[in-house]
């Protein structure tokens, strides 16, 4: 299968919120180039999200979530880490957060990530070090 | 350049063509609904391009035993894969290191990727999947 040519454009432009990302595959374009955009787009749009999230939904209670969970740093916490996580319990106290079922698996998904970066495991592809992303990133912040 | 948020993907798997006007103050469930389309497909497409580095076999056999022995509530192989340790670890180094032009920074850079990819399939095969775009 070939995924090529191809090509992705987002763009965000009002008051809140100025974004570009634009990404044109062709052949020759390295695989792991791909994956690097794919990461930098994917840690804007999911960090922007969450944000919109954040005025959404009562964080405090998200917040009593996260602070309720055990450790999952060493190998001997993830069983006890996992069991809160997949926790029917969990879920539930998620979507009433989140008032309806699709917000409800935001909320609970944006816990589960939370404590996975808390923890140090890669739930998703944010951790991922790309050489000059973490330089650019840290410079937007002004750190 | 129009107000609002524009989106749009060409891809032979991916098609997709979205805009969202913003006059005045945005809607947050709009907002987040677009920019779930917005990154709907990005798992796909990052492990299409992954795959494309190396074979990916010996790591989804480990995740899907992972996977069973989790729903038979053994653990073991569930924390290999989150920590990318034992055999997680041993099926990863390779791939990360099939590239001789590679040096140190993108080895450890296709190991995180690696483990993030492990992790994550695991996750979603567990009935949690943790991008916001595979939610919708």
């Amino acid at each position: 299968m070939t995924l090529t040519p191809a090509k992705i454009q987002f763009i965000a432009n009002y008051p809140a919120w100025q974004c570009i990302k634009k990404f044109a595959v062709t052949e020759q374009t390295d695989p792991k180039t791909v994956g690097e955009f794919f990461v930098s787009y994917s840690i804007s749009i999911e960090n922007r999200l969450e944000k919109y999230l954040s005025q959404s939904v009562d964080m405090q209670k998200v917040k009593e979530l996260i602070a309720a969970a055990p450790t999952g740093k060493t190998a001997g916490d993830i069983p006890s880490f996992l069991q809160y996580v997949s926790s029917s319990t969990l879920e539930q106290r998620a979507h009433t957060i989140g008032k309806n079922p699709h917000m409800g698996k935001i909320v609970h998904a944006y816990i589960v990530r939370t404590l996975f970066k808390q923890n140090g495991l890669m739930g998703d592809y944010s951790g991922v070090e790309i050489p000059g992303l973490k330089r650019l990133m840290k410079k937007k912040k002004g750190i | 350049m129009e107000t609002g948020i524009q989106f749009s993907a060409d891809f032979p798997n991916w098609k997709n063509a979205k805009h969202l006007s913003i006059s005045g103050n945005e809607d947050p469930a709009q907002v987040i609904q677009l920019l779930q389309t917005a990154t709907e497909k990005l798992d796909e497409m990052i492990e299409f391009y992954l795959k494309k580095m190396g074979s990916l076999q010996a790591i989804d056999s480990l995740i899907s035993e992972a996977i069973a022995s989790y729903k038979k509530g053994d653990m073991k192989s569930a924390v290999a894969v989150l920590k990318g340790t034992g055999a997680m670890g041993k099926a990863i180094k390779p791939i990360a290191e099939s590239n001789p032009k590679w040096q140190a920074k993108e080895q450890k850079e296709m190991t995180q990727f690696l483990k993030a990819y492990a992790t994550h399939k695991f996750m979603q095969g567990i009935g949690l999947p943790l991008t916001y775009g595979a939610l919708k």
